[in-house]
């Protein structure tokens, strides 16, 4: 028993798990702390400069209403009991519970991600090959000229100056439109995403670039690849099962967390561009003070994080077998 | 190595090269919604309605919708004289302690039923009533009872005449509800007697209205009108250029310049609200009558208005209500004089300056930064020292409610009724004294006497004696008041911009 009990608790699986636990643990307590610190409340959120007009037992009574009143202990206890059993909280501004903003939000930050991560991809790793073709030669100056370029131009700022340009020049402006969802307007859905897509994409393409370039180059003088084309394997054979291969793993660490912080929402991107993701749920929570909103969706994106981890330990594993022994 | 990896490299491209053909065919299939003559009009707001009970609504974009859908008792025209609402005028007794109020005929709500005197009384009870917790409670603090002698007639009596009585009862958070719905269900689902019905909301995004064909006024000009959520400035900018929001209102000159196009016109307006750096009095720093008007005589107001709202606006005094305007130029130190400064500096024993912190908000107007860097430089060339915390919209107003400041770069709220912007403030009971920090036997009698005297004229020089103390006191340093800039697409027509750009011409409102 007691075997079987250590077997468990050592196992990879289990410990990555219980660090998952732990860590959104961290997260909720370290969220609900930091929004208790902060000055203000969702009475003076609400009411601005007229809660000065409101009595001590008006103001009583919406302490109660809010929960303000509790202790903090319970505060906290009382929303952790809520998400174990599925109540993330309720948004008197919004006038829906948090599950329901969560489950209209978070599919569109998730389309958002992905379609930046695919073009991200599809720039980045061809962009990184290219550049490590022939290091030092136009093809590499050119191509991390750009990528520095990119790194440097903020996305507030490409955003806006696209959206702008796009809309005085060719009156296109399909995010001033009401927001489509993916599943009622799929041609308006797909014009509202792709500046964003492309923008967010662009931006992360650079690093992976980047990250390709090194690891290429790193594997392309290891003395396995060395010995590999000295026992004659073919040079495509070489570079597609060796290097290509062998350079996944730090572009796929590069990828996961790129696509992890997508998945937090990309709080700037999504208010430029009027999506109505999981960044901008977070930000509309903090400005208006409502605690369960933020604790409720922060909570969901460190989720969010946590499992795009684990799924990029898994590709390790599948990527190098080496991995699955540690 | 390229040639190489030469198939990868072709999945990768065909990829990219598929993702942006999809984009592209897709970007040019044009937006899929079209608008019509008959609307909807696009009325673009920085942040959501999220208040949807009136009584209870202080921000300005649920105030914005809201005045759509409700309607109130009295309404104010565009010299912001009360006219009539859903009642004529009332008759007044005598004494001034009873107005009658006779309601039009054939109003309904939007639900079908009918508005009578019964729903006016309700409606006033409820915002008396301490767990309403109405914005307006205050303001009708006068009013003893309210009684409905029969379905067209309400009768008002109050405890004592109060002149601010008929601006009380315009606008939203006076407006009348239906007796018979709750207000829960109200709070989600809005049921007014204004231009247009509620019809949707989508929070954070959008809130439709259609026409209410029974308005009592006459039909509205648009089938439709949505409210667009849109937060940025930039992208709102962008969406009036592309002609996906007709209309929208800005707080930034710059902004609302860069909104201009030949489809997009932009009207300036006058606002009622002023800026001000808030001294309390009754701090240890400024207790002295001479530290307060060293920093009066200090400052240059047209050069804050120069650098801060880049020339668009006017030097205002305490009182900006057209009718009861305060003449700048009343003041101590109408213009800078810092030889004046520093002998009020000496007077008050403090001849090589002080220092003091003023708190400045971020998020909540634009020009807030630049005011306080602007007075910082100026009161700097007397010797005085002002530091800048800048904090955040809610940090803000937590401190500025607790009165734990000694200074605040503010943007204060102003009615078309001195007594409702200044009584709360500087009478000694009023709810807002700890963040003015000042009071006087001679205001509060002054203030008793303005809320009293129905006169226009004689009202008038009551405030004005109260604004002449504020000034020589220098209980704050009042700058100047703004402006705010309405964008519309030229095939907008109807529209009447006034002060304070009031939304109360939009039901006449029309798409070309």
């Amino acid at each position: 028993m007691k075997s079987t009990l250590r077997h468990l608790t050592g196992h990879p699986v289990t410990r990555r798990l219980g660090e998952a636990v732990l860590t959104l643990l961290g997260v909720s307590v370290l969220t609900f702390l930091l929004l208790r610190v902060l000055p203000g409340d969702q009475i003076t959120a609400s009411y601005g400069i007229d809660a000065g007009d409101l009595t001590g037992s008006q103001l009583a009574q919406l302490r109660a209403y809010y929960g303000l009143d509790k202790p903090l202990a319970e505060q906290f206890l009382s929303w952790l009991g809520g998400v174990f059993t599925g109540n993330l909280g309720y948004s008197s501004n919004a006038g829906q519970s948090v599950a329901d903003m969560t489950a209209h939000a978070l599919p569109v930050t998730l389309e958002l991600a992905v379609l930046a991560i695919v073009l991200a991809l599809v720039i980045g790793i061809p962009g990184g090959l290219i550049a490590a073709s022939r290091p030092g030669a136009l093809r590499d100056g050119v191509a991390q000229s750009a990528s520095l370029l990119v790194l440097s131009a903020p996305v507030f700022l490409t955003g806006t100056v696209l959206a702008g340009v796009l809309a005085d020049s060719f009156g296109w402006n399909p995010n001033g439109e009401t927001f489509a969802p993916l599943t009622e307007d799929l041609p308006l859905n797909l014009q509202q995403m792709l500046l964003p897509a492309l923008v967010l994409g662009v931006s992360i393409a650079s690093p992976i670039m980047q990250t390709t370039r090194t690891a290429i180059l790193d594997i392309r003088s290891e003395d396995f690849i060395r010995t590999a084309r000295a026992k004659g394997v073919p040079e495509r054979a070489l570079h597609v099962r060796h290097v290509l291969r062998n350079a996944l793993i730090p572009i796929v660490t590069m990828s996961g967390l790129q696509f992890g912080f997508l998945l937090g929402g990309a709080v700037v991107v999504e208010q430029i561009f009027s999506l109505p993701g999981i960044g901008r749920q977070v930000l509309l929570g903090m400005g208006q003070k409502e605690y369960s909103v933020v604790q409720s969706t922060v909570l969901v994106i460190a989720v969010m994080f946590v499992l795009v981890n684990l799924l990029t330990d898994l590709v390790y594993r599948m990527v190098d077998p080496r991995v699955w022994s540690r | 190595m390229l040639r190489r990896h030469r198939r990868t490299l072709r999945c990768l491209i065909a990829a990219g090269t598929a993702a942006t053909a999809l984009a592209t065919a897709t970007a040019c299939s044009g937006t899929a919604s079209s608008r019509g003559a008959n609307g909807p009009l696009v009325f673009g707001i920085s942040a959501d309605a999220t208040q949807l009970l009136p009584w209870t609504a202080t921000a300005v974009q649920s105030q914005q919708v809201l005045g759509q859908v409700y309607s109130s008792l009295l309404d104010l025209d565009s010299e912001l004289v009360p006219v009539d609402g859903l009642a004529e005028l009332p008759a007044v007794s005598k004494d001034g302690l009873s107005y009658t109020f006779t309601l039009k005929s054939g109003v309904t709500f939007t639900d079908g039923s009918a508005l009578d005197s019964t729903d006016v009384k309700y409606s006033i009870d409820k915002i008396l009533s301490p767990g309403t917790k109405a914005v307006a409670r205050t303001s009708l603090s006068a009013v003893q009872r309210v009684t409905a002698p029969d379905a067209r007639h309400v009768v008002i009596k109050l405890r004592a005449p109060d002149a601010s009585l008929l601006t009380a009862l315009t606008g939203v958070n006076t407006a009348i509800l239906p007796s018979g719905t709750s207000l829960d269900r109200l709070k989600s689902k809005p049921v007014g007697s204004g231009p247009y019905a509620f019809e949707n909301r989508t929070p954070n995004q959008s809130i439709t209205l259609v026409r209410n064909a029974d308005y009592f006024r006459g039909k509205p000009g648009l089938g439709s009108l949505e409210f667009r959520v849109i937060q940025d400035d930039a992208s709102m900018v962008s969406a009036l250029r592309s002609g996906t929001v007709d209309m929208a209102i800005f707080d930034n000159s710059v902004t609302a310049k860069s909104a201009k196009s030949a489809d997009v016109t932009v009207h300036t307006v006058d606002q009622l609200d002023y800026h001000a750096l808030q001294l309390r009095a009754d701090s240890s720093t400024f207790r002295n009558k001479d530290v307060r008007l060293a920093v009066q005589c200090a400052i240059d107001r047209e050069q804050v208005v120069k650098t801060a709202a880049l020339g668009q606006g006017d030097v205002a005094g305490p009182i900006t209500s057209p009718a009861y305007a305060s003449d700048p130029a009343a003041r101590p130190c109408p213009a800078r004089d810092l030889n004046a400064a520093k002998k009020h500096l000496a007077d008050a024993g403090k001849p090589k300056g002080f220092t003091f912190t003023a708190i400045v908000p971020q998020g909540l107007y634009s020009s807030a930064a630049n005011e306080a860097q602007n007075i910082q430089a100026q009161l700097a060339d007397a010797g005085i020292t002002m530091k800048i915390e800048t904090l955040d919209s809610s940090a803000y107003v937590d401190r500025w409610l607790a009165g734990t400041f000694d200074a605040a770069i503010a943007l204060n709220g102003a009615g078309a009724d001195p007594a409702t912007t200044y009584t709360r403030y500087f009478t000694s009971g009023g709810n807002f004294n700890k963040v003015a920090g000042y009071h006087s036997a001679s205001l509060d009698k002054l203030f008793t006497e303005g809320i009293a005297t129905t006169d226009p004229a004689a009202r008038k020089a009551v405030y004005q004696k109260i604004s002449r103390e504020l000034e020589d006191q220098a209980a704050w340093i009042w700058l100047y008041t703004g402006r705010s800039y309405i964008a519309a697409n030229t095939r907008v027509n109807g529209f009447q911009p006034i002060a304070d750009a009031d939304l109360q011409s939009l039901w006449e409102t029309k798409v070309a």
